[in-house]
C-alpha cells in the first residue's frame, strides 16, 4: 500500500505518466494475480484522480449536467405544484371526495338535466351516520337577464347555477372561505353569489338585480329575479369565471323540485391524506338507487387534460435534457478523444478494455454526480422562491386556464421524487454519453489509437 | 226574500255565463287552428331580427303538412343549406358543412333558432286545446279588431309556456295578438300579427307578425311570408331524414 501511494504521488505528475503507466502494469500483473478488491479500487481511483486532473473539463460538463437538472426540477417544481393545487381545488370547490347522483346523470350531465334528480335526506342521514358530510346541490342551465343602471347595458349571457344549501355546503366545500365582497347567502332568500370575473365581464356588484331565464323540472319555462349579495374570490378559475349560486331553497321553489336534488356531494375526514372510504360508500350509494362518482371520475376532463398536459411538457423536460446531453456528450467525447493516447498506451501495456471503460464511465460517473448534485442545489435554491411567492400568470389564466384550476400564480412544490429523479438521470446521461464515446475509441486498434489526433 | 232571489239569479247567471264563455273560449281556440291549419302548404319567407347588433336577415323555404310536420331550409347565403326538420314528434337539424343530423331534445329546445324565435316556438303545432285549458277572460280591441281575450293554462308538459294570453279576431278567429309567460308570471315575449291576407279558398293566413322578447330590450324578430301555396302536392319522403341530405 505504502507503495501504491507512492505511484499516486507520481501519478499526479504529468510528465512521469509513461514511467507510472510502467511501473503500474508491474502492478496492475500482481493485481491480476491477486486480489480483485483491490484492482476495483485500483480503477476507481484512477478514475476520481482523472476527474480532478481535468479540473476545467469536469467543471464545463458538469455545469451542462447542473443547468439540464435545474430547469428540469424548475419545471418539475411547477407542474407539480400546479397540478396538487388544480386537485385541491377541484375537491375544494367543485366535486368534493365524491359524488351520488341520479342513474345516468354522470353521462347526461353536460345538458344538466333537472328530470334525474332524487330525494336525498335518508341518504344523507345514512352517510353522515357513517362519519361522512354531505351537502346537497342542484344543478341548472339559465339565461342571464340584466339590465342598464346599474350594469353598463342591457345583456344576457348563459350561465350554470348552482343552488346550494347555504348551511350544510361549508361542510363539505369552501366556497365560504372565498367570500371577497357582500355576504354569504340566507337560507330561503332569492339571493345570489357571483364569480369574480364573472361580476366584471358583465359588470355587476353587490345588490344588482339578475334574472334568471330558465325551466322548471316539468320544462315550462321560468324566471327568478335575484339579488347579488357576494362577490366569490376563489383560488379556482371556474368558479371566478362561471360561478353562479342561489340558495337551494329559492331553486327548489321556482324550478318545482318537491325536494329533489341532482347531486349529494360527500367529504370525509382524511380523504386528501388518501384515506380511501370508497368500498362502504359505494354500498351506501347503490343501496338508495344511485351512482357513485369520485373526484376523479366527475373531473374526468381535467384528468384527461393534465395526462396530456403531463405528457407536454415531459417532452419539454426532454428537450431540455437533450439539449443538456449534448453539451455533456460534446466535453465527454473531447475528454474521452484527447486521451486516446493514453487509452492506446494502457492498452498497449496489457490493461483491458473492459477495465478502461469501466474507469472511463466511473469518471463521467463522477462527473454526473458532480453536476447533479450542482444541479439539485442550484434547482432547491430556485424552487425557494418558487414556493414561497410563485409566478404570476393571473393575466394569461384569466382568459384561458389550460386545465389548471389556479386563479394564476403557480407554487413550486418540494417533489422530493424529482430530486432522485434528476440525480438518477444526471449521472445516467453522463455515463450513457461516456460509454458511446468510449466505445468509439476503443473500436480502434493501439497503433491508431496511439496516433489518434 | 227578494235578496235572496236575487242572489240565487246572479248566481245562476253568472255560471251560465261562465259556462257559455269556457265553451266560446274552446271553440274560438278550435277554430283558430282550424284555419291556420292546411293538409300541405309550402311557403318562402324572410325572417328579420333586430336588436342592439344590427339587423340580421334569413330567406327560406318551408314545407308543412298537417299540424305537425314540417320542414325549413334556409336560402341565404350564410346559412345557405341548413334545414330543419319536425316529424314524428322529433326535431332534426342539418348542417352541409358538417353534414350531420342533430337531434334536439331537452333543454337544446330551448336555444334561439333565429333571434327571439327559439327551437320549442316552431315545435308547438296547432292542436292547442290539447296542451292548454283555455278561459275568455274579455274582450279587447288590437289595432282597430274587436278580439277575444283567452287566457290558455298548460295541462301538458309537451310545451314550454305554462301560460299564454292569446287575443283573437271576433269576426274573423285570427290570431292578432298572443302574450307567452313564464311559470313566475313574468311576461317573456309578445307576438304581434301585423298582416292578414285572403288565399285560394278564401281563407285567412298571417303573413306577417313580430315576436318580441320582454327580456331583451329592443330585440324582436319579424317574421314575413313571401309566396304562400296551399295545399300542393307534396313527397312523403320530404318529411323524413333521407330529404335532409
Amino acid at each position: 500500500m505504502g507503495r501504491l501511494r507512492v505511484q499516486r504521488r507520481q501519478y499526479h505528475s504529468r510528465g512521469k505518466i509513461q514511467l507510472l503507466i510502467g511501473e503500474r502494469r508491474v502492478r496492475w500483473r500482481t493485481v491480476l494475480k491477486g486480489s480483485g478488491n483491490y484492482e476495483k479500487k485500483w480503477v476507481v481511483g484512477l478514475a476520481f484522480k482523472n476527474l480532478l486532473r481535468y479540473k476545467r473539463r469536469t467543471l464545463i460538463t458538469a455545469s451542462a449536467i447542473a443547468f439540464g437538472l435545474t430547469m428540469y426540477i424548475w419545471i418539475d417544481s411547477i407542474l407539480t405544484g400546479a397540478a396538487e393545487e388544480s386537485v385541491r381545488n377541484l375537491r375544494w370547490y367543485e366535486t368534493a371526495d365524491a359524488m351520488a347522483a341520479g342513474t345516468g346523470y354522470m353521462d347526461d350531465r353536460d345538458s344538466l338535466p333537472l328530470g334525474k334528480s332524487f330525494a336525498w335526506e335518508k341518504l344523507a342521514s345514512d352517510l353522515e351516520a357513517a362519519g361522512m358530510d354531505v351537502t346537497p346541490r342542484i344543478t341548472f342551465g339559465a339565461d342571464m337577464v340584466f339590465f342598464r343602471d346599474p350594469y353598463p347595458e342591457d345583456g344576457n349571457v348563459p350561465a350554470r347555477i348552482i343552488a346550494i344549501d347555504p348551511i350544510r355546503d361549508s361542510t363539505v366545500f369552501r366556497l365560504r372561505d372565498t367570500l371577497g365582497e357582500g355576504r354569504w347567502l340566507l337560507e330561503g332568500e332569492d339571493g345570489a353569489l357571483i364569480g369574480r370575473w364573472f361580476a366584471e365581464d358583465i359588470g355587476a356588484s353587490v345588490a344588482a338585480p339578475i334574472i334568471a331565464v330558465t325551466e322548471t323540472r316539468d320544462g315550462y319555462f321560468q324566471t327568478i329575479d335575484l339579488e347579488i349579495v357576494g362577490i366569490l374570490d376563489s383560488p379556482n378559475p371556474v368558479i371566478n369565471r362561471e360561478g353562479f349560486y342561489v340558495s337551494l331553497d329559492t331553486a327548489d321553489m321556482y324550478l318545482e323540485m318537491d325536494r329533489e336534488v341532482t347531486s349529494l356531494y360527500i367529504t370525509w375526514p382524511g380523504a386528501e391524506l388518501g384515506i380511501n372510504r370508497s368500498d362502504s360508500l359505494v354500498d351506501l350509494v347503490e343501496e338508495a338507487g344511485l351512482e357513485y362518482s369520485p373526484w376523479d371520475v366527475q373531473a374526468a376532463d381535467y384528468v384527461a387534460v393534465m395526462a396530456a398536459e403531463y405528457s407536454g411538457s415531459g417532452t419539454v423536460i426532454f428537450l431540455i435534457l437533450i439539449i443538456a446531453a449534448v453539451g455533456i456528450s460534446n466535453t465527454m467525447l473531447m475528454a474521452v478523444y484527447e486521451r486516446s493516447r493514453e487509452i492506446g498506451m494502457m492498452r498497449a501495456l496489457g490493461m483491458a478494455d473492459r477495465k478502461i471503460r469501466h474507469m472511463f464511465l466511473l469518471e463521467s460517473a463522477g462527473i454526473g454526480a458532480v453536476g447533479s448534485f450542482i444541479g439539485i442545489l442550484v434547482g432547491a435554491l430556485v424552487n425557494i422562491p418558487l414556493v414561497k411567492y410563485g409566478l404570476d400568470y393571473s393575466a394569461i389564466m384569466r382568459d384561458s386556464n389550460f386545465g389548471y384550476r389556479m386563479t394564476g400564480i403557480f407554487y413550486g412544490s418540494w417533489h422530493w421524487q424529482g430530486y432522485l429523479y434528476a440525480l438518477i438521470l444526471g449521472i445516467g446521461l453522463a455515463v450513457l454519453v461516456a460509454a458511446v464515446s468510449t466505445r468509439r475509441i476503443l473500436r480502434l486498434d493501439i497503433p491508431s489509437s496511439l496516433r489518434f489526433n | 226574500m227578494n235578496f235572496k232571489r236575487f242572489l240565487i239569479l246572479v248566481i245562476t247567471l253568472t255560471a251560465i255565463a261562465v259556462n257559455a264563455f269556457s265553451q266560446t273560449a274552446e271553440e274560438v281556440i278550435r277554430k283558430m287552428d282550424e284555419l291556420q291549419t292546411f293538409d300541405t302548404m309550402y311557403s318562402e319567407g324572410t325572417m328579420i331580427t333586430e336588436d342592439r347588433f344590427g339587423e340580421k336577415r334569413s330567406t327560406y323555404k318551408a314545407w308543412s303538412r298537417g299540424s305537425q310536420d314540417f320542414l325549413i331550409e334556409f336560402t341565404n347565403v350564410e346559412e345557405r343549406g341548413q334545414k330543419i326538420l319536425r316529424v314524428d314528434d322529433e326535431l332534426y337539424l342539418f348542417y352541409p358543412d358538417a353534414e350531420d343530423i342533430i337531434p334536439m331534445h331537452g333543454a337544446a329546445l330551448k336555444q334561439s333558432m333565429f333571434g327571439d324565435i327559439s327551437y320549442e316556438d316552431i315545435t308547438e303545432g296547432r292542436n292547442t286545446l290539447d296542451k292548454y285549458d283555455v278561459e275568455m277572460i274579455g274582450s279587447e280591441i288590437v289595432d282597430g279588431k274587436d278580439c277575444w281575450v283567452i287566457e290558455m293554462i298548460a295541462t301538458s308538459r309537451d310545451v314550454p309556456y305554462p301560460k299564454q294570453i292569446v287575443k283573437v279576431g271576433k269576426e274573423d278567429y285570427v290570431l292578432r295578438e298572443a302574450e307567452y309567460y313564464a311559470r313566475s308570471g313574468r311576461l317573456l315575449k309578445i307576438v304581434d300579427v301585423i298582416k292578414v291576407e285572403t288565399f285560394g279558398d278564401g281563407r285567412l293566413m298571417i303573413t306577417e307578425m313580430v315576436m318580441a322578447d320582454q327580456l331583451r330590450r329592443g330585440s324582436s324578430t319579424r317574421m314575413r311570408i313571401d309566396t304562400l301555396e296551399i295545399d300542393p302536392r307534396l313527397n312523403d319522403d320530404l318529411f323524413s331524414l333521407r330529404s335532409l341530405y
